[in-house]
């Protein structure tokens, strides 16, 4: 490619990434020609141990290196069978809390109403935020095979709330167990449930949306973000506005009367220091004049605004949800005659389960162009490496909130730009290019190089304990020839790349890992000869390479 | 890791691209030019230079600053005697009732040269005593019942400089020893700084590499040239640590402390423009175990800070540095048996030769304990950092408030009138800055200004007993000088600019 191409390639590329907004697309110099179609391998694009890696890291978080020789022989139809396949969590560690009322204000200093008091009180907000955050890194790290977490993350991406302002963690687990159980259902349901639910209706204020015979107190956020963030986005592809102000006001009358549920609580005294799981309609706090909603009009409740908005903004809500499906699973830059092609399917019947299947199975997602050119979120970074090269003593998944040392891979998703439960703003996270920057890559490589050394060194009551502990030698012998340098570098390589390396590249990691030893010297069992050492010059180079960083 | 390793890998990355591979330098990482719209905000004092230590854990104050004299104090401390014996306490000259903790005689040889400021009772309402809320509001700047991850001067920072990223400036703006970014450095859209664990690594020359037109070869070639941008600002450190390798005196063994500062000085001796360093010292959660624990602790930052200052002072820029100590809350005033838990308010130190010196504020209440046995708040903690933007930055209150700190907090009389180059002349406008590096060895740059329009300067440089050796003519506009220092024998000289009927004069090293 000429240089100046690349040069004005590079610059529309950027400019497109200003802010990374969501609607920023634009005709890039090279377009896949593949398409919906599904994927049928050749001899230029097999399915191959590639192919296998890229499917399973588009869909979960850090697959093991066995794991995707098994989606391999699996193929691809029983692979997507099974990623599309929900699971159930495990919450004990978090239980009964995670799904018991939450306690919502202290209990003054001398009632002997159940429930704690003061700075108590305080504290166990913070303390169940630790938890929870704990309990989802390792929710994440001990995950199956499986697209049910990625699409949690996808809709909490979206439909997002940040814990900072819900406040009670209680609240948190719901609304992500709404979306595990959601999130390859149907998505006009899915709204339906997130316009009421207990978070979301704290986060954007819904349950301070009232009209009643007294006060008029009609409040626009969440109905502006259900229509400019959660379903069509501000314009369409023709920047042409989705809805008016007008809209955004009738909207937001209709969507009143919402709270959330009063505590059920045994005792009736302790009924005004809890609140309830679900939400309630009120409709004496419902605004029930005629509201004229994108040419409609009628007493419109919720759900009416929903289905009206669905009717209308079929096809923009469509577009608006592929493309960010295409966004997460593709490639940073949409490419609209996918986007339309998956749209078309969607707003069929609104089920998420048959755009995703379609998409994965596609031609177009298998491409060469498209394997390897995403970025990994801090949590693919982290939590997936712990997953696939079977990290263990990870210091937050101890559940002692009172020792500092637990809360260390959290610290160090959020210096890479990640605080789970909390995105910057109700956008959610930019992603992108954004993950990697002058300081967060050398986080990045920090970690796995001290991770790879054995370094990590924490203050563990008193004593400095290693932590983030990893067996070289053990996660060699998981490869499916040890004993021959020569193909471990490879499946090394690949594994930790996903991509082939050139000649030049393979020798260069070759000299690393036999480290001036013959080939014919390599003995895996062999201790004198030293093989950990060598396996860990050779990860040690892998995991500084730019394609570490992108999967 | 070994530096040989180090430097292979790097090589074997291919993330080192040449410049003349075509990546846009306009946007994405150009340097800034000297002057360049990056200072267009304001000016802040650019040779002003802090650096922060942590005292993470949550310092015992009033076993470090210790009301020797107050009965009540040992009452307090009765459970497992956790008290300092008046016997052992550093007394102070110019006070009756506080001494420092066995453990700081560092600090207190300074603070007898008034090189010690000491802020008691430093905390803020609605004290939160757990370690990561309480070190969020601590970083953040915020209220206690505001929720804010981002850092108070890092959002002092993006204010700054609104053009950052585009906009790269040469050095780094703040650096972190340690694996993490403290949230001080992280700001609402960017990371402001950068985290480094070791200051040691040189990296390797770039190496060409095609750019295959696909996705993939785009993205790939983005993050090689992030990494190669991570890079340049290491190898700016790298190089101003190289400028100078040795420090000026000796730093206490087997502190980690004193590594982190002994690599700091070496590094803004060797000109590096970062204006702010965070340096974190762990352990201080003393719930148990506290008096041996404590007493090692403050031994090992006692000694790493004499050290420091001492070595800033032979380098000659003792006047642009302080160091500022924060910690996420003091301890109960009451002992458990073993140690302290969690607490409130407790005293911070100010150190260097820009400081007034002295204790700030009244002893600590202990007839007013709140709750367990806490120690009332005396001064808010965003006092001081609104005093060190405003004095020690030279910051004007609308660049931090409401960007950095929620609202205007009353300063507090803890920085002299101190600036490295204007004199207290209001009819003064010429200025002359340390020269970096220092000491010098085969050039040094002369930081100059204020040579006005139609006026000229002349900067000279003489042996200490007044013998010229050479000279300059200074144009208006001019902002620095580069002096080839090769011929001079190692020794000191002096340097002058005169322009009109103003001059000022400064020190400068040469070391071969």
């Amino acid at each position: 490619m000429k240089r100046r191409e690349f040069f004005s390639l590079k610059t529309k590329h950027e400019e497109s990434f200003s802010g990374l907004s969501q609607d920023a697309h634009i005709p890039h110099m090279k377009r896949v020609s593949a398409g919906l179609e599904p994927f049928i391998p050749s001899d230029s694009q097999p399915w191959d141990y590639e192919r296998a890696a890229h499917l399973l890291r588009r869909t979960m978080i850090g697959p093991t290196d066995k794991e995707i020789r098994q989606a391999l022989s699996l193929g691809i139809d029983k692979t997507i069978a099974m990623l599309c396949t929900p699971h159930p969590i495990d919450s004990k560690e978090i239980e009964p809390w995670c799904k018991s009322e939450p306690q919502i204000r202290a209990i003054p200093a001398n009632s002997d109403i159940p429930g704690l008091k003061d700075q108590e009180f305080q504290t166990q907000i913070l303390i169940r935020r630790e938890l929870i955050t704990r309990w989802y890194i390792k929710t994440l790290a001990i995950s199956p095979i499986s697209v049910q977490e990625k699409m949690v993350m996808f809709w909490s991406g979206i439909l997002t709330t940040e814990i900072d302002v819900v406040n009670f963690s209680e609240w948190i687990f719901n609304q992500q167990q709404l979306f595990r159980d959601q999130c390859l259902k149907n998505f006009k349901s899915l709204i339906q449930e997130i316009t009421i639910d207990p978070a979301m209706l704290t986060y954007l204020d819904g349950r301070l949306n009232q009209k009643t015979s007294k006060i008029n107190q009609i409040n626009e956020n969440y109905a502006r973000e259900l229509m400019e963030l959660f379903t069509c986005g501000p314009t369409d592809w023709n920047n042409a506005p989705n809805y008016t102000e007008e809209d955004v006001r009738e909207a937001a009358r209709a969507l009143s009367g919402w709270t959330i549920a009063v505590s059920t609580n045994a005792n009736a005294a302790a009924r005004s220091y809890y609140l309830g799981l679900k939400s309630n309609f009120i409709s004496s706090r419902w605004d029930s004049g005629n509201k004229t909603f994108m040419g409609e009009t009628g007493n419109w409740k919720a759900s009416d605004i929903i289905n009206i908005l669905f009717q209308k903004k079929s096809l923009q809500i469509s577009q608006f949800i592929c493309e960010r499906l295409y966004k997460s699973f593709v490639y940073d830059i949409p490419d609209r005659t996918i986007i339309d092609e998956m749209a078309s399917i969607f707003r069929k019947d609104w089920e998420i389960k048959p755009v995703l299947e379609t998409l994965l199975r596609s031609a177009h997602f298998f491409d060469s162009e498209n394997i390897g050119a995403m970025y990994k979120s801090p949590a693919s970074f982290l939590i997936g490496s712990i997953r696939s090269m079977n990290i263990s003593k990870v210091p937050d998944f101890r559940m002692d909130v009172s020792s500092v040392t637990n809360r260390d891979l959290s610290n160090r998703m959020s210096s890479m730009g990640e605080i789970l439960f909390n995105p910057p703003n109700v956008k959610g996270w930019p992603g992108g290019r954004s993950w990697v920057s002058t300081s967060t890559v050398s986080l990045r490589h920090k970690f796995m190089l001290d991770v790879i050394d054995g370094k990590i060194m924490i203050r563990d009551n008193g004593a400095l304990t290693q932590f983030y502990v990893f067996d070289a030698l053990a996660f060699a012998r998981t490869f499916p020839e040890p004993n021959d340098p020569e193909a471990l570098c490879m499946d090394m390589t690949q594994f930790m790349l996903n991509r082939k390396p050139t000649e030049k590249e393979y020798s260069t990691y070759l000299e690393a890992l036999l480290k001036g030893a013959k080939i014919y010297e390599w003995n895996i069992d062999d201790p004198a000869f030293k093989p950990m050492d060598r396996i860990k010059n050779l990860l040690r180079m892998l995991v500084v390479q730019p394609m570490h960083q992108l999967h | 890791m070994k530096r040989r390793t180090f430097v292979q890998q790097l090589a074997a990355t291919g993330m080192l691209l040449p410049m003349s591979l075509g990546f846009p330098r306009l946007r994405a990482f150009a340097q800034a030019p000297p002057g360049s719209e990056f200072m267009k905000l304001a000016t802040i004092n650019s040779d002003a230079i802090t650096v922060i230590i942590r005292l993470a854990g949550g310092n015992d104050g009033l076993n470090t600053i210790v009301p020797y004299t107050n009965a009540e104090y040992y009452k307090l401390r009765t459970d497992g005697s956790l008290f300092i014996k008046d016997t052992d306490a550093l007394k102070l000259s110019d006070n009756a009732t506080m001494g420092l903790h066995p453990s700081l005689a560092g600090l207190k040889t300074l603070y007898e040269e008034q090189k010690v400021s000491i802020i008691q009772n430093v905390g803020y309402p609605n004290q939160n005593f757990s370690h990561f809320r309480s070190t969020d509001i601590w970083l953040s700047g915020t209220d206690a019942d505001v929720f804010d991850t981002s850092g108070w001067y890092a959002k002092f920072l993006e204010e700054m400089y609104p053009d950052y990223p585009d906009v790269l400036p040469t050095d780094p703006f703040a650096i972190e020893l340690g694996t993490f970014l403290s949230s001080t450095l992280i700001g609402k859209k960017n990371n402001m700084g950068i985290a480094i664990a070791n200051l040691n690594y040189v990296p390797d020359q770039p190496d060409d590499q095609p750019i295959p037109s696909t996705h993939v070869g785009i993205e790939e070639a983005y993050v090689r040239e992030v990494i190669k941008q991570t890079n340049i600002f290491t190898t700016r450190i790298i190089e101003a640590g190289s400028k100078q390798t040795k420090n000026m005196v000796t730093y206490p063994t087997n502190n980690a402390l004193a590594s982190g500062l002994a690599g700091i000085a070496r590094i803004i001796a060797g000109g590096l423009k970062t204006q702010m360093y965070i340096v974190n010292l762990g352990g201080y959660d003393t719930h148990s175990n506290q008096l041996t624990q404590h007493a090692n602790l403050h031994k090992q930052f006692a000694d790493a800070v004499l050290a420091f200052q001492r070595d800033l002072e032979a380098f000659g820029l003792d006047k642009r540095v302080c160091m500022m100590t924060i910690s996420e809350f003091g301890r109960r005033a009451i002992s458990n048996g073993s140690g302290t838990d969690h607490g409130s308010a407790a005293p911070l130190f100010v150190i260097g030769s820009g400081v007034n010196g002295g204790l700030i504020g009244s002893d600590p209440n202990l007839t007013a304990l709140q709750g367990p046995g806490n120690i009332p708040m005396e001064h808010d903690f965003r006092q001081v950092y609104a005093s060190l933007l405003g004095q020690w930055y030279g910051a004007s209150e609308q660049l931090y408030v409401p960007a950095a700190l929620p609202r205007p907090f009353q300063q507090l009389p803890i920085f002299k009138k101190l600036s490295t180059s204007v004199l207290d002349d209001t009819a003064q406008h010429i200025s002359l800055g340390m020269h970096y590096p220092s000491p010098a060895n085969e050039s040094t740059i002369i930081p100059i200004g204020g040579i006005l329009s139609g006026t000229e300067g002349k900067l000279e440089i003489y042996t200490p007993e007044g013998r010229l050796i050479t000279e300059y003519r200074i144009l208006p506009g001019t902002e620095s000088i580069e002096v080839d220092t090769r011929s001079l024998p190692s020794g000191s000289y002096v340097y002058s600019l005169r322009s009109g009927a103003h001059e000022l004069k400064q020190t400068m090293i040469v070391q071969h």
